[in-house]
């Protein structure tokens, strides 16, 4: 799958929600709601000196000045804001911000943490560091966020700090995952009034988590340890069987889960063996089990002790595979900025953005005679290839389609010249054949028709698809093809 | 009738597989009729297979014509080391021909209508082809029974270029093997004479060193077959054109894909 940054977000450092036309972010010390091109700014308060500093990325970097997390209650733009141990409400018709609630050992949450739940009440733990293991406090406030009680505390000693907050649709019930290290690791699930309350788990980094993905008869999570290697579980909601299946090269902390079963976890760059420490990834999978990865960060030199670790994040709200968002922290060109996205199929990819979906399925042009040569191809061979689906080729079709390969596997170091020379096409004919290989591929899985995708794709954007747009997506396909054979 | 032996397609005077072929074949008491050897300068061959080969070729003919013996390590079972066992002192082909007064001649392609004339006169029954581009119809002819080659690549599901790497590629480690064959004018289509597969070994890291293994393997498999056709003790064995897959050059991406994935094979 191929990502495509279609859109920069303007002065947005982190997106927190994204749906239809609306969007929230942050940058600095300010919250910025944005409807219809209606622009609102929230004014978070901020010390005199930090307000200084965070005119400059680097040092709300080293200051933690631009961590917010940010909960969207309802439409009329009501939100929770937590920001350096404060927690606000921001009533969105009075256009107020209240501080709430001073937490006890946090100064921030992870972005998109915060649970609310149908009926409207709201969730969240501490995530602070605390070395002295005191208890933790679960908040829940029944009054859009006006009020905050803690619900539960979890015992002195027991946990580090608690990740997240998510509500399960399923079974309706709240899960909050805990950290950090041996014996600190759990999923527990509850019901609001943390009654009955059901802890997951050995305390072991396999049930160290971030996120989760729920679906009806499992709950999924990958690994958030630094520690070690780093999988994907998913737990049988029935029977609560574990099973660990895909490996991942570093931990995950955001997740996001599309519209029409599309999923997306971010991999952060952070030091320790279980991490890659020079990069970060955005992994998609469109069923929980099958992952790629569509693209891959590279950390910038700063020190991530002071300066934060690589980190992609999604935000809050309905989104599509064709139109979402991802915000990057610490990552050499992807550092306090977001950008709209969409993820496509390679195909569909080139046939949109390079050859803008000229062949369809209705310019089959019927039986045609095999070629012996290529000097005998015509557009209609070309054509009926391109639209026909390859295991249905007959034997003319088989014989002419190696033909055109073996011609431009052996002209391919003057592909354009030399399949122009030899026949003569009213059309782009290089971009007719790399198609032609594209799709063979993607039906076949016969890696000599990759092997010359490689090759046109390496002449192709050296040549007469010689503008950036066109080499960064043949690039984008390169990797992407590359890497699926890997795996 | 056709009394004379053998004729041997030569790519280059300083080619080892050519020595140590004309050297076994020699010593099997085969009559070498003629040696057709690829002229090393000439600007077509250095041109077309620039157009195949790109810049691979300036490796190759460092290798082939600069370092030659040396590119070898002497650790492996290749062909310096099958040259040392036959007893070959002749550092080329001309001067093994030359002690053994066998012909040569020198062209710029194997298939000019001298080589055609010369070889009707000749009538030779079997040619033997150690490298060095296609070969047409008109040549092929030529030949009572045919034109053999040894095929680094099991025949028929790996015709033409890189076909050590490509079953790696494909995870057919199986597939990895060669196969004596007559040329016809298809790439690789010919009859397929006889076949051997090689039984990867899980210490190999490195595909260059199953083409050094393969280099003697194949000296005595055409060797052996060429006697074979001679005696006229063969069968062949038809290939159908659906029933294998050609494989070109491939890209140095994909290659390293195959390198490891033979690191990973156990």
């Amino acid at each position: 799958m191929i990502l495509t940054r279609k859109e920069k977000i303007d002065s947005a450092e982190s997106v927190h929600f994204f749906e239809k036309n609306k969007i929230i972010f942050s940058r600095a010390s300010n919250v910025y709601i944005k409807e219809n091109d209606k622009l609102e700014k929230i004014k978070v308060p901020i010390s005199f000196y930090k307000k200084i500093l965070s005119k400059f990325r680097i040092f709300r970097r080293l200051f933690r000045i631009d961590q917010y997390t940010i909960k969207v209650i309802n439409s009329n733009n009501d939100l929770v804001i937590i920001n350096n141990g404060n927690v606000y409400h921001y009533d969105g018709l009075k256009k107020k911000l209240t501080q709430t609630l001073r937490l006890r050992q946090s100064k921030q949450l992870l972005k998109d943490s915060i649970c609310l739940t149908p009926d409207n009440e709201l969730f969240f733990g501490e995530y602070g560091s605390n070395k002295s293991r005191k208890s933790v406090p679960i908040y829940r406030s029944k009054n859009f966020g006006k009020d905050w009680e803690i619900v539960y505390e979890i015992k002195p000693g027991k946990i580090r700090h608690i990740h997240g907050c998510y509500w399960d649709n399923y079974e309706n019930k709240i899960w909050i995952l805990t950290g950090d290290f041996k014996g600190e690791n759990y999923l527990i699930k509850s019901d609001c009034d943390f009654k009955e309350i059901e802890w997951y788990g050995d305390g072991s980094q396999n049930w160290r988590a971030c996120n989760l993905f729920f679906t009806q008869n499992e709950i999924y999570w990958i690994t958030d340890s630094e520690f070690q290697d780093n999988y994907l579980f998913k737990m049988n909601r029935e029977d609560n069987v574990v099973l660990k299946t895909e490996k991942f090269p570093g931990p995950v902390w955001y997740i996001k889960e599309l519209k029409d079963s599309h999923y997306l976890l971010g991999i952060t760059c952070e030091n320790g063996p279980g991490s890659n420490n020079k990069f970060g990834y955005l992994y998609y999978s469109s069923n929980l089990k099958n992952w790629f990865e569509v693209s891959k960060f590279k950390k910038d030199f700063l020190p991530k002790k002071y300066f934060k670790n690589g980190v992609v994040s999604f935000s809050d709200g309905k989104q599509t595979i064709d139109n979402f968002i991802i915000s990057g922290q610490g990552f050499k060109d992807f550092d306090g900025v977001s950008f709209q996205c969409e993820i496509q199929e390679p195909i569909k990819f080139l046939k949109n953005k390079v050859f803008n979906g000229k062949y369809h399925k209705d310019s089959y042009q019927g039986h045609l005679n095999g070629v012996s040569k290529f000097k005998d191809v015509t557009e209609n061979h070309i054509t009926n290839l391109l639209v026909k689906n390859y295991d249905d080729f007959n034997q003319d079709e088989i014989r002419t389609n190696e033909i055109i390969l073996r011609f431009c596997e052996i002209k391919s170091k003057h592909f354009t010249a030399s399949v122009n020379r030899a026949i003569n096409i009213n059309k782009p004919l290089n971009e007719m054949l790399l198609l032609l290989f594209i799709s063979n591929y993607l039906q076949s899985k016969d890696l000599r028709y990759l092997n010359i995708i490689l090759k046109l794709t390496d002449i192709l954007k050296s040549n007469e698809y010689n503008n950036e747009a066109n080499q960064i997506y043949f690039k984008k396909v390169q990797d992407f093809i590359v890497r699926a054979i890997e795996r | 009738m056709r009394k004379n032996g053998v004729v041997i397609f030569c790519p280059s005077i300083f080619s080892l597989y050519t020595l140590c072929v004309s050297k076994i074949l020699i010593d099997s008491d085969i009559k070498i009729s003629s040696i057709i050897i690829l002229k090393l300068v000439n600007k077509n061959r250095l041109k077309s297979e620039f157009q195949r080969d790109g810049n691979r070729l300036i490796k190759k003919i460092w290798k082939k014509l600069f370092l030659r013996e040396k590119a070898y390590r002497s650790s492996e079972n290749n062909i310096v080391k099958l040259k040392h066992k036959l007893k070959i002192k002749e550092s080329n082909i001309v001067q093994l021909a030359k002690n053994n007064n066998i012909n040569i001649s020198f062209v710029n392609n194997f298939n000019t209508n001298n080589i055609v004339d010369d070889l009707k006169i000749l009538k030779p029954e079997v040619g033997v082809f150690t490298g060095g581009g296609l070969i047409r119809k008109k040549v092929i002819e030529c030949f009572g029974v045919g034109i053999i080659n040894c095929h680094m690549g099991l025949l028929p599901e790996y015709r033409g270029m890189d076909v050590v790497e490509w079953p790696i590629l494909n995870k057919e480690f199986n597939q990895i093997g060669l196969t004596t064959h007559l040329i016809d004018p298809g790439v690789d289509t010919g009859d397929i004479i006889k076949s051997k597969k090689y039984n990867l070994n899980n210490n190999i890291n490195d595909i260059n060193i199953i083409r050094h293994q393969f280099e003697p393997i194949m000296c005595k498999m055409i060797t052996r077959d060429t006697q074979l056709l001679l005696s006229k003790n063969y069968n062949l064995q038809k290939q159908s054109y659906f029933s294998g897959k050609q494989y070109y050059i491939m890209h140095k991406k994909l290659k390293t894909i195959a390198e490891n994935f033979l690191k990973e094979y156990k």
